[in-house]
């Protein structure tokens, strides 16, 4: 693909924060910058503004990829608009990271081996039992 | 008298599969040892699986191993299963559904938590914020989360709750034990006994072992979190970071309690006796189990090699 070169560009400087020179070219930055773009204007976008407003500037066709991706996961909503399609974030910020904490804390069942959880959730007895063991043991 | 004593040999993890199956995740060695432990039940669901496939080859054949080599012949000149009674033509059919049918589940289970992976990375990329100095994903949230969502390019997530309530040394071990999770591919692991539960939903031994492997892997990546580290500082990050209260009532609650309580319980009373020996059982008795199945299994192929013609 012709945008190859831009997709690493863009990965590489749009991350929020400042990374230090040869830190590793962080995946799925480019997502972010779009939706960050995107909730920006919560009247809509077209594909060639959102691709404008970063900096630096990917190919149009690049942010078409993504956005088309982000549509079809349900993040982003389409409206045609004469020959072009106007692009608006479909959860605000906070919703998305709720949504993000959400698979973190659900029961998976059968899904269970797409995250690792750390610890679940116990019932309030299990967990004062073992802060009462903890406390036991750093005591002794 | 051949094709039973063969049977036999192919059905034996699955008889015993059951009764070992409770033993095995109730035992005390397990979390001792919960490598061997988990080898061990690898085995268990691998031997059960070619058990049930041998199995059902032998009793289609009248004499072991000769009878199957002639089938095979019978099957490759075009002459089909001429001359075989229903019987023997239900326990053929039984020994191609059942591994489809373990095919089947398992792509299915494969495909579907692949997919969840990719939504999972995408939400935490657009959600969470990267912080470059301990390479995790920083979500917006006063609830203490720490999650890993594993893959080739595996994300480690953590709330902002959970950042205020780690101390330095704690946050190292949790990140020690994500990190051992997704170099382990302990997702990879699990993935198959999910497959199976999926398949035999049944089968007592198949529902123990969805169950008991997940905490297995859970003690696995404490251990290795622990190396070169105070197993305390992994001790209290578990204790702060538990949810009390929260807790909607689980489809399995007792089991997921008692996984946390025994790993918390592990890691506080250094181990006693390293009884060395019951690893070395745990690896036996898989090489054990293993072997019936895969001898009457080879058995076929050894004798056209051996006899060919």
């Amino acid at each position: 693909m012709a945008a190859g070169p831009h997709w690493a560009a863009v990965t590489f400087y749009a991350v929020d924060k400042p990374v230090e020179r040869g830190a590793r070219v962080r995946l799925g930055s480019l997502e972010r910058s779009i939706m960050e773009a995107l909730w920006e204007h919560p009247e809509g976008v077209l594909a060639q503004d959102v691709a404008a407003a970063l900096t630096p500037r990917p190919a149009v066709t690049t942010v078409l990829t993504v956005l088309v991706r982000l549509v079809d996961k349900g993040l982003v909503s389409r409206e045609r608009q004469g020959r072009a399609h106007l692009y608006t974030a479909s959860m605000s910020k906070d919703a998305l990271a709720a949504e993000a904490m959400r698979a973190a804390l659900a029961d998976a069942g059968d899904l269970e081996a797409a995250v690792n959880r750390f610890v679940g959730t116990v019932p309030p007895e299990v967990a004062e039992a073992l802060r009462a063991a903890l406390a036991d043991r750093e005591s002794s | 008298m051949g094709w039973l004593i063969a049977t036999a040999i192919a059905m034996t993890p699955i008889l015993l599969g059951g009764r070992m199956a409770e033993r095995l995740a109730t035992a005390a060695w397990a979390s001792r040892h919960p490598r061997a432990a988990l080898v061990l039940w690898q085995a268990i669901g691998l031997a059960g699986g070619l058990g049930a496939i041998g199995a059902g080859l032998v009793a289609a054949v009248t004499v072991f191993p000769h009878g199957l080599h002639q089938l095979g012949h019978q099957v490759v000149d075009g002459r089909g299963l001429a001359g075989l009674g229903p019987v023997r033509v239900a326990a053929l059919a039984w020994a191609v559904v059942v591994p489809a049918w373990l095919l089947l589940h398992t792509v299915r289970a494969t495909v579907r938590t692949v997919a969840e992976q990719r939504r999972q990375r995408l939400l935490v990329d657009v959600a969470a914020e990267h912080r470059a100095e301990h390479d995790i994903y920083v979500l917006p949230g006063s609830s203490p989360v720490a999650y890993c969502v594993p893959g080739s390019t595996a994300r480690v997530v953590l709330s902002r709750g959970a950042l205020q309530l780690l101390s330095e040394r704690e946050l190292a071990a949790v990140l020690a034990h994500e990190r051992a999770h997704a170099r382990g591919r302990h997702d990879r692991v699990l993935l198959p006994f999910i497959a199976l539960a999926g398949a035999f939903p049944w089968l007592p031994a198949v529902r123990t072992a969805r169950s008991a492997v997940p905490v297995l892997l859970e003690m696995i990546a404490d251990d290795r979190a622990c190396r070169g580290r105070d197993r305390l500082d992994l001790a209290r990050a578990i204790v702060h970071m538990i949810t009390p209260g929260s807790s909607p009532v689980a489809a399995a609650p007792g089991l997921a309690d008692a996984a946390v309580v025994q790993r918390v319980e592990r890691l506080l009373h250094a181990r006693t006796t390293t009884t060395r020996w019951a690893g070395a059982a745990a690896y036996g008795t898989a090489i054990a189990l293993m072997m019936g199945p895969v001898v009457v299994l080879a058995a076929p192929i050894a004798c056209v090699v051996i006899w060919p013609g």
